[in-house]
């Protein structure tokens, strides 16, 4: 049974100026073992995606419209509260974007795992903090006895990252949820996060959903791709058709946006222009306003996500063959 | 720990110097001087300086102030103009009533307000809310004497449920209970502004850690909403609050002049007022000073406990 299954998920926010749809009829689905990861801008809807998930839309002013989220077949928008709180933290688990202050500040490191066992697995206070230690060796801490009696603003951003990610795996989690886990982090320390994230749906089977800007961490970890902008999932592909074959020339301009060492060095480019605001969106394609290749058809209709290649879809009349390449 | 609090001590005293030459000034200037005021009349001018003498009020502003100053070191603080008693004796028999009646405010002012303000948070924008907010805005406009008179009205006139004031009843023996019933109207009100204060301030606190990222982590864990708002809310809701403990005591101290003035409750404010319209200097000094010292170590026990709570703050 596939273990995620997103169904034309949307998410809105209610503000003075009118409802605002942050994600937009968006499916995907994630097996044990697999790592699909989303990709997209600053705003693109991914924290939002994830949170849906979670059941963790802010409040007040956000909710899931529409659609289904489905954990090994059951239904997580429709599911009772009570279900949920059984779920969160033990079968779906979630680091954040935020390492700095994603840790209560006047609790302890170890209190903090360990509350999340004793509440899920219902151990006593004396085994949650042996498997807690346990857990920070884990997670690539030498000193984790003594780390366990200290508080959050004794670490670095980089430990609090992989304390959290402790606290997501306690529970051997069916779905790890990875928001950005290395975005506020140095070099160093990312490396350290993904090789932990790739043991862990090596070891556990446990599926990933890792959300990033990095096409490189993509490249590294991800089996399945999804790229979304302005709310909506406009690419979508296995990784390596990704690379080779970008469909979409939002993903086309995202792929140049990377600096490569062994290409050409003129290739480092940049997309002109900004991601749209989800309550002043283009009437036609969304990314129209940006795209070198719009045309009028792209002003005016919006393209649907339809698929273009084998196992890999596209939101692009371009890609549809609806439209084609004006020579430049 | 021990050198802050030593650091800490040290800097109270030009506080306490400072605010006990203010207050001397203020009472050397103010019109009505003890001697004439408090003196017979029929006296002669001569006994009359005599008198004014033995007192050392003839001496200039600044001697009598260091001679003051040189006794309460020592604990001295005069004798009373009127009653002819030490001061000091005067302060220590009425000060555990005072203590009683500020302990018991503050009890309850915090065990509704702290409630009521996390409650007040959780469901923002509530008719909840909306019900605790107009009630301690309510609670910090009325004054406490109307309130008093009016909870005296109702209470102990119209009801006879309460004592219409004093400490115990006349004659009866000492009983908890009847010194619980005795206590009960005057904690009320002098609780009011300061459990109004506090809701208020409990609310903002709160709301404003309810929006911090790391209660979003605590409901990730899958905990329900009691234990994200008690366990990873509260206390951090808490510091900010634990200030205001510290400012709220000169504030009771204020207030408890008016109520026990009102419920005539044999404490401190009461020795207050009567001393303040009789011009008794001696005592009024004295419980300014006393009134000081409260306050600035209320201050000092909020900065002790903040570092208690909030394990980012060493000293
Ligand atoms: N609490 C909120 N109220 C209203 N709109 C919100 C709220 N939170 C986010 N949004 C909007 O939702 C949209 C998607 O935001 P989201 O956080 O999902 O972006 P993102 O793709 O995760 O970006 P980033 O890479 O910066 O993390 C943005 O346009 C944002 O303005
Ligand atoms: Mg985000």
């Amino acid at each position: 049974m596939t273990l995620l299954d997103v169904k034309n998920l949307c998410t809105e926010f209610k503000s003075k100026r009118g409802v605002v749809r942050v994600v937009d009829d968006v499916s995907f689905s994630v097996e044990r073992g697999e790592t699909l990861a989303i990709v997209g801008e600053s705003g693109s809807g991914k924290s939002m995606t994830s949170l849906s998930i979670m059941g963790l839309v802010p409040q007040p002013g956000g909710r899931i419209a529409s659609g289904q989220i489905l954990l090994e077949g059951s239904d997580l928008v429709s599911a009772p509260k009570e279900a949920l709180y059984q779920i969160r933290g033990a079968d779906i688990a979630m680091v954040f974007q935020e390492p700095m202050t994603s840790l209560n500040p006047v609790l302890t490191i170890g209190d903090q795992i360990a509350e999340v066992l004793i509440y899920h697995k219902h151990l006593s206070r004396s085994a949650a903090r042996l498997e807690s230690i346990e857990l920070l060796k884990r997670v690539g801490f030498a000193r984790a006895e003594s780390l366990y009696d200290e508080y959050p603003h004794q670490l670095s951003g980089g430990m609090r990252q992989r304390v959290m990610i402790a606290i997501a795996l306690s529970c051997n989690p069916k779905l790890l949820i990875a928001d950005e886990p290395t975005t506020a982090l140095d070099v160093t320390v990312q490396a350290q996060i993904l090789d932990l994230l790739r043991r862990l749906s090596a070891d556990y089977d446990s599926g990933i959903l890792l959300i990033t800007h990095d096409l490189g961490v993509v490249a590294e970890l991800a089996d399945q791709v999804v790229v979304m902008y302005a709310g909506q999932i406009v690419e979508q592909a296995a990784v390596a058709d990704l690379f080779d074959y970008p469909q979409h020339p939002y993903t086309q301009g995202l792929m140049a946006s990377v600096p490569r060492l062994d290409g050409d060095v003129k290739r480092l480019t940049s997309i002109a222009g900004n991601v749209p605001s989800p309550d002043a969106l283009p009437r036609g394609c969304r990314f129209s306003t940006r795209c070198p290749h719009a045309q009028a058809l792209c002003v005016e209709q919006a393209p649907e996500l339809k698929p273009v290649r084998s196992g890999q879809s596209a939101r692009c009349f371009l890609a549809e063959g609806r439209i084609f390449k004006e020579a430049s | 720990m021990v050198s802050y609090l030593i650091r800490r001590s040290l800097s109270m005293i030009p506080i306490l110097i400072g605010i006990s030459v203010i207050s001397f000034s203020i009472m050397y200037l103010a019109p009505g001087k003890p001697a004439v005021m408090n003196l017979d009349p029929t006296i002669s001018a001569e006994a009359r300086s005599r008198q004014l003498s033995a007192l050392g009020l003839d001496d200039p502003a600044p001697i009598q102030y260091i001679k003051w100053l040189g006794a309460a070191l020592k604990g001295d603080f005069g004798v009373s103009y009127i009653r002819k008693r030490p001061v000091s004796k005067m302060i220590t028999e009425r000060l555990p009533a005072t203590l009683l009646l500020m302990g018991s405010s503050l009890f309850l002012a915090s065990i509704i307000a702290i409630p009521m303000g996390i409650l007040s948070a959780h469901k923002q924008y509530t008719p909840l809310d909306y019900g605790i907010t107009t009630g301690s805005f309510l609670g910090i406009a009325v004054p406490d004497f109307w309130l008093g008179l009016m909870l005296i009205m109702l209470f102990s006139v119209n009801l006879g449920w309460t004592p219409v004031g004093g400490i115990a009843t006349l004659g009866g023996d000492f009983s908890v209970l009847d010194r619980l019933h005795h206590l009960i109207l005057p904690t009320i009100v002098l609780a009011t502004g300061s459990m109004a204060a506090l809701t208020r301030y409990t609310r903002s606190s709160m709301l404003e850690v309810l929006h911090q990222d790391y209660i979003r982590t605590a409901r990730a864990k899958g905990f329900r909403e009691s234990k994200v708002v008690m366990k990873h809310g509260f206390r951090n809701g808490l510091i900010p609050v634990i200030t205001l403990f510290g400012l709220l005591l000169p504030t009771l101290v204020g207030g408890s002049v008016i109520v026990e003035k009102l419920f005539s409750w044999p404490g401190l404010g009461l020795l207050f007022i009567d001393a303040t319209f009789q011009r008794d200097y001696p005592v009024i000094m004295a419980l300014v000073m006393l009134g000081a010292v409260l306050t600035v170590i209320g201050n000092l026990v909020a900065d002790l406990l903040y570092a208690m709570v909030d394990p980012r703050i060493e000293y």
